[in-house]
């Protein structure tokens, strides 16, 4: 899960790191409050969405800070539909919007902390360069720094850090405080991201500009106060639904809606469909406890992405029978009465069950248990 | 790790009295799999499925004589369990349980390197010897004692290739899912080593999928240690970057974790790549049988 950046700010507020002033808004109410509040020529616009490079998609404005300047600037961003290089096609929709002070600076850096899965450990990442596009810099010059998870931030670490940035090292203690807290936020918060970028030096001392954390979703049972400011209006509305409901749901572009149990075989079928030519409508594993609920709850789900034409249900059974999601297939077609083609593989526990249960139903479902033609099938109904 | 398999398994099962972790390890027993007592803090002196239950793992471990363990509590619990379960000695342990916060599993994983104990998962399937034994939750009449060793992160798309290998009569000398988390126990390259050694094992299958470097790791490895036959059929080959594909691990980012990479590595270091989830049996029993 991602934090808002304001919300990330907030957090670097209660550990004493610097952030510039700011303000969140909703609306364009009370502007000569917040224009008194800045007191200075020029102020930042920032939409508050899930997503980078938001200067070069137009989500980011520098205003004048008077009350007509911010008025137009605000009615620009707010209920804007931003779509960036990194929000996948969709599209962002700007309901808060963060007003920031303009800091003067004589220094800038990237900076993040990051859990690495090939060192299975924290590292932290730094640059010379910092700002959009950092992404595309492979080139240019990164420094990476191991923690030690015993020790902490060591005095080498700072000294390798300052001098790496071309800092002089009489900034030792603030640099090794600084480290030493963003290190606390990443452990007390359970982050897998701390990214800040850009990192500035201004009036001797540093402070950050900009701020993105992402929180590792498993930690959800002890940080749920993270969890329920968690921003839903940022994900595809079909995710959000499904993780009610306990189900792994990720919208694809395609019209072969694809019900399978267990993360491995919903991505192999969803290769094999498109290896075949088709285009698979959606990423979901009902996992491997599919109960009756479940199963509806996914069809329900399939249905309301308007691009499906026809269902695909690959299910392997292992501990869950495949009689039973048959059954509750049956039924869900009866309750929301539905009319689009079906295709079913039913292998493993009680196949043959399922079998008889889909063809006493006089609703028509194809019944395929090999892959390769359940999967060719499927194909053709989509291309109907 | 050999030593672990060549001794005779002697298993406590952490959650054996809970719903998922009773009704597994009562299959278990029936695949004769030598669970010997369960783990439930505040139930010690049960007795269930006919095996007795302990408080924590010491006291299971100096009673039975228990030199492995599977876990089946609920994430906010797990890391207390494995730790009950480290404390007790045991070197072998399997990690069903999905959904471990990742900065634990990163502590966990020093502690494993540091006692040398041999971990699967979490979030794993488990695993199975045909005929001799079951730890975890994989469905039982699939299996057939036979050649292929099998190695993946996946739980249903292990299912699928262990049923493939069945029906074209090759059957397996082991199959494990080492998880698929970001950070998990054991490697695709601890359980290659195992199957170079293995006798029983004539041909390897190695299923991955999307994120990480795991199967990059495998084949640096395979470059120089290519000894058997090597398959590998890798998941994710059509998924968009940046989304999470069910698994916690299985992710793409700008700079890795693409399956391209994957199957490029794999195949420069002499592995048979498998393109298709529908043909996994096809294809090794056409190659197998085309040899003898």
């Amino acid at each position: 899960m991602y934090l808002h950046e304001y919300q990330s700010k907030e957090i670097l507020k209660k550990y004493n790191i610097r952030v510039p002033k700011s303000l969140l808004v909703f609306d364009t109410d009370k502007l000569i409050l917040i224009v008194n509040y800045f007191n200075c020529d020029n102020i930042f616009l920032k939409a508050q969405i899930h997503s980078g490079s938001r200067a070069s998609f137009g989500g980011i404005i520098l205003s004048k800070n008077d009350v007509s300047s911010l008025f137009n600037n605000l009615k620009m961003l707010l209920k804007k539909h931003i779509s960036t290089n990194q929000t996948l096609g969709s599209e962002k929709v700007v309901e808060k919007v963060l007003i920031e002070e303009c800091v003067s600076f004589s220094k800038s850096f990237y900076l993040s902390f990051y859990l690495d899965r090939m060192k299975k450990n924290i590292c932290i990442l730094f640059s010379l360069n910092s700002g959009t596009n950092i992404e595309n810099n492979n080139g240019h010059s990164f420094f990476n720094l191991s923690i030690d998870v015993i020790f902490g931030i060591n005095d080498y670490q700072v000294r390798y850090f300052l001098t790496s940035l071309g800092l002089d090292l009489s900034l030792f203690n603030k640099a090794k405080e600084l480290l030493k807290r963003f290190l606390s936020i990443f452990i007390t918060y359970d982050l897998i991201l701390l990214e800040i970028n850009p990192l500035v030096y201004s009036n001797n001392d540093f402070m950050c500009l900009d701020a993105k954390f992402e929180v590792d979703d498993n930690s959800f049972f002890r940080q749920k106060d993270l969890f329920l400011s968690c921003d839903n209006n940022q994900y595809d509305y079909l995710e959000v639904e499904a993780k009610k409901f306990n189900l792994n749901y990720i919208s694809l572009t395609g019209n072969i809606g694809c019900i399978v149990n267990g993360a491995g075989l919903a991505m192999a079928t969803m290769d094999l469909i498109n290896f075949k030519g088709g285009a698979p409508a959606n990423f979901l594993d009902i996992g491997g406890d599919a109960t009756e609920e479940k199963v509806f709850n996914a069809i329900r789900l399939i249905l309301l992405n308007t691009n499906v034409k026809c269902i695909f249900f690959n299910i392997f059974g292992g501990i869950v029978k495949c009689s039973d999601i048959a059954n509750s297939l049956v039924n869900a077609i009866k309750i929301l009465n539905i009319r689009i083609p079906i295709v079913t593989r039913f292998v493993g526990n009680s196949s043959e069950e399922a079998f008889n249960v889909i063809s006493n139903y006089e609703y028509t479902i194809i019944f395929e248990n090999d892959f390769c033609q359940a999967v060719e099938k499927i194909i053709v109904f989509s291309k109907r | 790790m050999d030593n672990i398999f060549l001794t005779d398994l002697k298993v406590i099962c952490h959650g054996f009295t809970g719903k998922m972790g009773n009704y597994h390890s009562k299959l278990s027993i029936e695949y004769n799999t030598n669970i010997v007592a369960g783990v439930s803090p505040g139930k010690g002196g049960a007795i269930s499925l006919g095996k007795p239950i302990f408080n924590n793992a010491l006291d299971a471990v100096n009673a039975t004589g228990a030199n492995s363990s599977l876990i089946f509590v609920p994430a906010i619990n797990c890391i207390d369990a494995i730790l009950d379960s480290i404390n007790s000695g045991i070197k072998f342990i399997v990690c069903i349980t999905e959904g471990i916060p990742v900065l634990d599993m990163m502590f966990l994983k020093k502690i494993l390197i540091e006692k040398n104990i041999l971990f699967i998962g979490p979030n794993s399937p488990g695993m199975v010897i045909p005929d001799v034994c079951r730890l975890g939750i994989m469905p039982l009449n699939i299996h057939k004692k036979g050649i292929v060793g099998i190695v993946s992160r996946s739980g249903t798309l292990t299912y699928e290739a262990i049923n493939q290998t069945s029906l074209v009569g090759l059957g397996q000398s082991m199959s494990v899912g080492i998880g698929g988390d970001p950070i998990c126990g054991s490697s695709f390259v601890d359980f290659l080593q195992h199957f170079n050694k293995c006798a029983k094992t004539e041909i390897i299958l190695l299923i991955g999928e999307i994120g990480g470097n795991l199967e990059e790791e495998a084949a640096f490895f395979l470059k120089d240690n290519l000894e058997k036959t090597v398959f590998a059929y890798i998941a994710g080959y059509s998924a968009p970057a940046g989304k999470r594909m069910g698994h916690a691990g299985a992710i793409v980012n700008s700079l890795s974790g693409k399956a391209k990479d994957k199957i490029d590595l794999l195949r420069q270091s002499g592995v048979h790549i498998i393109d298709s989830i529908d043909v996994i049996g096809k294809t090794i029993s056409d190659f197998y049988f085309n040899k003898h």
